[in-house]
C-alpha cells in the first residue's frame, strides 16, 4: 500500500484571512470611533456596550443554537418581548414580588413556546419560515395584551427586579455576566459534548447524522425548545436592564441578532456558527451602534454599517464555502 | 464446516413498491474472506437488495439469514449492531467536523463531555487497522474526494462490521484514485475476517475486484458464478432485460450522407473537463444517446443548449456557436425536453397557460407589459392539444390531473411548434409512462422526422436509458461513458448485447 497520493485541497490567505476577519472589523471600528469621539473607549462606556450587548448576545446565542440545527426563526423578537412581558407583569402585582417563582413561570412559557414551534414545524411539518412568522404575530397580539397596548412599567416592581442593572464592585454589570457565563456553557456545551456535536452534525448534514444513529427529530425539538428559553432570558434580561418592557424591545433587537448568529459563521472556522463569533459579533453591532449615536452621526448610519458589514461577510462566506451554511443553503 | 457457511444468505428475496417488483425472488449469499459484487442496469435493484440487507427497507417476502440465525432488521441501527455496516453512494460526512470525529459520530467516547483522545485513538486504530495514512485532524470538507470516501469506510468499521456493504464507491472517485481504491478493498478482504460486497455497474472493476458477479436484471438474479468462470460477454448478455414487446415503429430509409447536417458536434469542456462528443445529427434523423447513469448524456445536451456552463464551438444550422443561452437557442430553433417531467411543468397552472407561457413573445401577448391574448391562447392551445392527441377534459385544467403519457405529450407538442424549430432534444421522454403512451411518442417521433413534406422534417435527439426504445426508433445511437462518447452505431448494425457492452466497459467494440 504505503505510497498514495490524495488530492488534497488548498486553503488560500483569501480564506486565512476571512477567518479573523471578524475580530480585525471590530478592531478598525471600534478605533475610527474612537477617533471622532474620544470618550468611546473610557471604561464606563465599554461597561455600557457590553451590558446592551449581553442582550442582542443572549438572543443571538439561542439564535445560534436554533441556526446550528438547521432551522431558522422569525420569531426571536416576539419571543424575546412576550417573555419581557410575562415575567414584568408576574411581579407587577402590589402582593406578587416573588422573583424566583416569576423567573421559573417565565421560563416555562418560553419552552413551552419552543415546544409549540417544534409540534408545528418538526411534527406537522409546516415549514419553519412560515410558521415562526405567523407565530411571532400571535405572540406580538399577546405581548399588546400582557402591556395594554403600551410600556409595561410597574412602580410595584421588588428592587431585585432591576438586578441586571446593578454593577458588581460599580463597574461590571450583572447583564454581562450572566451574558458571559451562558456563552462559556453554550460554548463548552457545543465544543465538548455529544449533545452539541449531534447538534452541529444534524444542521450540517442531516442525512449523515441519521445514518450514525443520531435523532434528527428529537435534536430538533430540543433546538427549538433550548432556543426558545435563551430568548427567554434575553427578553428578562432586556426588561430588568431598561426596567421597563416596552412593545417594540424584541423587535428591534431581532436582526442585528440574527446578523451576529450570520457573522459568527464567519468567524474562525468558516461556515460553523460557534459562541466565540457570535459574543463578538454581538459586540460589535452594538459598537456600531453605540458609535454612531456618540458620534453624533444620525441613527440610520447604524444600519447601514451593520448591514454592509453583513453582506461582506455572507457574500465572503459564499464565496469560499460552495455549499452554504446551515439553514442558509446557497443551492447553485 | 465454517468455512463453508455463508455468512449472509437471503433465499428468495422479494420487495415491492405498489404494483412494481423491485427485488424479484433473489437468492443470494456471501462468505466471509469474499467479495462478491452486483451488476445491473440502472433501475435494475441493486441498491434497493442492499437496503433490505440493512434494514432500510422491509422485506416483503424471503428469508435472510446472519451467521447461520433468521434476521429480519428493522432498521439501520438493528443491522449495524448485528455486523452488517453499509457505506451509501451518496456523501454522509459532517463536512465541518474532522475525521476522526466524522468515524465516532453518533458513538463519540467518554461520559458527558466527549474524549476527543479516546476518540482520536479509536480513529487512529481503525486506520491503521486498514493500513491508511489520512490525516484525521483537519476538516473532511478539506479533503479530497478519495480520502472522503475512505473515511466514510472507516466509519463502517467503527463496529467491527463482518458484512461490509459499498454501494458504488467508486462513482465520486477521480480517474488516479480508482485503483488504488480498489486495491484497497483486496486487501481488506485479504487480511481481516470480513465478506464485502461491491455494487458497481462497471464491469472492468468488477473482474478486477471480485471473487464472485452476481447480476440483477429487472429485479431477477439471472446470472451467479466465480469471477474465473465467467467472460465479460456473458456478464453483459445476462444484463440484458428480456425486452418487453413494444410495436415496432415503422422508420424511413434516408441516404442521410446526401440530407443537411443540423449539428455538428465534436467536443466541449464543462464542469472542469474536456469532453469528446463527436457526432452529428442530419435532416430527419433520429440519434439516440445511449449510456448508464452518470455518464454524461443529460450533461451534454445541456452544454449544447445553454443549460450548462461550457466552453464549446459546434455548428448548429452552419452557424458556429461558441457561447449561447437557451433563450437564443430556442429562437434558433433548438429545443430541448427536461429529464424530470416536472421541471417541464408549470404544475398548478392549466393546460392552455402551460402550452402557451413559451410563446408569450411571438404573437399570444401584446407589446410592452404583454397583456395576454386570451381568445388567441385558447385557439392555439386547442390546436396543440389536438394535434399530439392529447386526452383531457378542458384547456383550463390544471397540468398536474393528467397522466405522465399526456403531460409528456404536452411537453412534446408545444416545444416542436416553436417557430423553425429543426433539432428536438428529449431527455428520457419515456421516463415512467405506459407501454402505449411510450409507442405513441415514437410515432411522434418518427412522425417528425420522417414528415412527407421534407421541408418540415427535423432531427431529434433521444437521450435515453431503455436500449429496447433506442433501438426501435433511431437512425443511430451514440454511447457514453465517462462523459464522453465511446462509439457510435448505425441502424444496419445495431446489436443490443454491443451497445450494452461499450457502454458498461467503457471502450470501442470492434466489429
Amino acid at each position: 500500500m504505503g505510497k498514495k497520493t490524495y488530492i488534497r485541497k488548498k486553503k488560500g490567505v483569501k480564506e486565512q484571512l476571512s477567518r479573523v476577519f471578524l475580530f480585525i472589523a471590530l478592531i478598525v471600528i471600534a478605533g475610527i470611533f474612537q477617533a471622532v469621539q474620544t470618550r468611546f473607549l473610557m471604561v464606563n462606556n465599554i461597561m455600557n456596550l457590553l451590558a446592551t450587548s449581553s442582550i442582542i448576545g443572549v438572543l443571538a446565542l439561542g439564535n445560534m443554537i436554533l441556526m446550528s440545527a438547521g432551522e431558522m426563526s422569525f420569531s426571536i423578537g416576539a419571543q424575546c418581548t412576550v417573555i419581557g412581558a410575562v415575567f414584568g407583569k408576574l411581579l407587577a402585582g402590589e402582593t406578587s414580588n416573588n422573583l424566583f417563582l416569576a423567573f421559573v413561570l417565565s421560563v416555562a412559557a418560553s419552552a413551552a413556546i419552543g415546544l409549540f414551534l417544534a409540534f408545528c414545524t418538526v411534527k406537522i411539518g409546516v415549514p419553519t419560515f412560515v410558521c415562526t412568522l405567523a407565530v411571532a404575530t400571535v405572540i406580538d397580539g399577546c405581548t399588546q395584551l400582557l402591556n395594554d397596548g403600551t410600556t409595561l412599567f410597574s412602580k410595584f416592581w421588588p428592587a431585585g427586579f432591576n438586578l441586571m442593572q446593578m454593577k458588581i464592585g460599580r463597574l461590571v454589570p450583572v447583564a454581562v455576566i450572566v451574558f458571559l457565563c451562558l456563552a462559556v456553557i453554550t460554548h463548552v456545551v457545543y465544543e465538548k459534548t455529544r449533545f452539541g456535536r449531534h447538534m452541529y452534525a444534524i444542521g450540517s448534514n442531516p442525512t449523515a447524522a441519521n445514518n450514525s444513529g443520531i435523532s434528527v427529530t428529537r435534536m430538533r425539538v430540543w433546538a427549538f425548545v433550548i432556543s426558545s428559553v435563551f430568548f427567554g432570558f434575553a427578553g428578562m434580561i432586556a426588561a430588568s436592564y431598561n426596567n421597563s418592557v416596552s412593545l417594540t424591545m424584541g423587535s428591534e433587537l431581532m436582526l442585528p441578532a440574527i446578523a451576529a448568529t450570520m457573522l459568527s459563521a464567519t468567524f474562525l472556522q468558516i461556515g460553523k456558527y460557534n459562541v466565540p463569533g457570535t459574543v463578538l459579533a454581538a459586540i460589535l453591532m452594538i459598537v456600531i451602534q453605540n458609535g454612531v449615536i456618540s458620534a453624533g452621526y444620525p441613527i440610520y448610519v447604524k444600519d447601514i454599517v451593520q448591514g454592509a458589514l453583513l453582506t461582506v461577510a455572507v457574500a465572503a462566506i459564499a464565496m469560499i464555502k460552495e455549499d452554504g451554511l446551515p439553514s442558509v443553503k446557497l443551492d447553485s | 464446516m465454517v468455512e463453508n457457511q455463508a455468512i449472509l444468505r437471503f433465499n428468495g428475496a422479494t420487495k415491492r413498491f405498489g404494483d412494481f417488483v423491485a427485488v424479484d425472488h433473489v437468492d443470494f449469499e456471501v462468505h466471509n474472506k469474499e467479495i462478491v459484487s452486483i451488476i445491473g442496469e440502472n433501475g435494475a435493484g441493486k441498491s434497493t437488495f442492499c437496503k433490505m440487507l440493512t434494514g432500510v427497507y422491509s422485506i416483503d417476502e424471503g428469508e435472510m439469514y446472519f451467521e447461520g440465525k433468521k434476521v429480519n432488521y428493522k432498521n439501520t441501527t438493528e443491522s449495524m449492531k448485528a455486523g452488517i455496516s453499509m457505506v451509501y453512494q451518496e456523501r454522509n460526512l459532517v463536512g465541518m467536523l474532522t475525521g476522526a470525529q466524522n468515524i465516532v459520530l453518533g458513538h463519540e467516547p467518554g461520559r458527558g463531555f466527549i474524549s476527543e483522545r479516546q476518540a482520536y485513538e479509536r480513529a487512529i486504530e481503525i486506520r491503521d487497522r486498514l493500513h491508511l495514512t489520512i490525516p484525521l485532524d483537519v476538516p473532511v470538507e478539506e479533503l479530497g474526494a478519495g480520502e472522503q470516501q475512505l473515511i466514510e469506510i472507516m466509519r463502517a468499521f467503527y463496529n467491527n462490521p463482518k458484512v461490509l456493504i459499498l454501494d458504488e464507491p467508486t462513482a465520486s472517485l477521480g480517474e488516479g484514485e480508482v485503483e488504488p481504491f480498489l486495491d484497497f478493498v483486496k486487501n481488506v478482504r485479504n487480511t481481516m475476517d470480513i465478506a464485502i460486497i461491491f455494487i458497481s455497474h462497471k464491469i472492468e472493476e468488477l473482474f478486477a475486484i471480485s471473487d464472485r458477479i452476481a447480476v440483477l436484471t429487472d429485479g431477477k438474479n439471472t446470472l451467479t458464478d466465480r469471477v474465473e468462470n465467467l467472460t465479460q460477454i456473458q456478464v453483459i448478455t445476462a444484463m440484458l432485460r428480456t425486452g418487453k414487446s413494444y410495436g415496432r415503429v415503422p422508420v424511413a430509409e434516408k441516404d442521410f450522407s446526401k440530407l443537411p447536417v443540423i449539428l455538428d458536434v465534436e467536443k466541449a469542456s464543462y464542469d472542469g473537463e474536456e469532453h469528446h462528443l463527436n457526432f452529428q445529427v442530419h435532416k430527419g434523423e433520429v440519434v439516440g444517446f445511449y449510456g448508464l447513469v452518470g455518464s454524461g448524456r443529460t450533461e451534454c445536451a445541456e452544454a449544447l443548449f445553454g443549460l450548462r456552463k461550457a466552453e464549446k464551438s459546434y455548428l448548429f444550422n452552419g452557424d458556429t456557436i461558441t457561447r449561447c443561452n437557451t433563450r437564443n437557442m430556442i429562437e434558433r430553433g433548438m429545443i430541448m425536453t427536461p429529464e424530470k417531467r416536472a421541471n417541464g411543468m408549470f404544475k398548478a397552472l392549466s393546460l392552455v397557460d402551460n402550452i402557451c407561457n413559451l410563446f408569450l413573445k411571438s404573437g399570444l401577448a401584446g407589446k410592452g407589459a404583454g397583456v395576454v391574448k386570451k381568445a388567441k391562447s385558447r385557439e392555439f392551445a386547442d390546436r396543440i392539444l389536438s394535434d399530439n392527441d392529447v386526452k383531457y377534459q378542458s384547456p383550463g385544467q390544471a397540468i398536474s390531473g393528467l397522466s405522465g403519457g399526456n403531460i409528456q405529450k404536452i411537453i412534446i407538442g408545444r416545444s416542436i411548434a416553436i417557430e423553425n424549430i429543426s433539432l428536438l432534444i428529449l431527455d428520457e421522454p419515456t421516463n415512467g409512462i405506459d407501454v402505449g403512451a411510450k409507442f405513441e411518442i415514437y410515432q411522434k417521433v418518427r412522425q417528425l422526422t420522417d414528415d412527407e413534406d421534407e421541408e418540415r422534417r427535423i432531427g431529434v435527439l433521444f437521450i435515453s436509458s431503455e436500449i429496447d426504445e433506442l433501438l426501435n426508433v433511431c437512425d443511430k445511437i451514440y454511447v457514453f461513458a465517462d462523459g464522453n462518447i465511446i462509439q457510435g452505431f448505425e441502424r444496419n448494425n445495431f446489436d443490443k448485447q454491443n451497445i450494452l457492452s461499450v457502454a458498461v466497459r467503457g471502450k470501442r467494440t470492434d466489429g
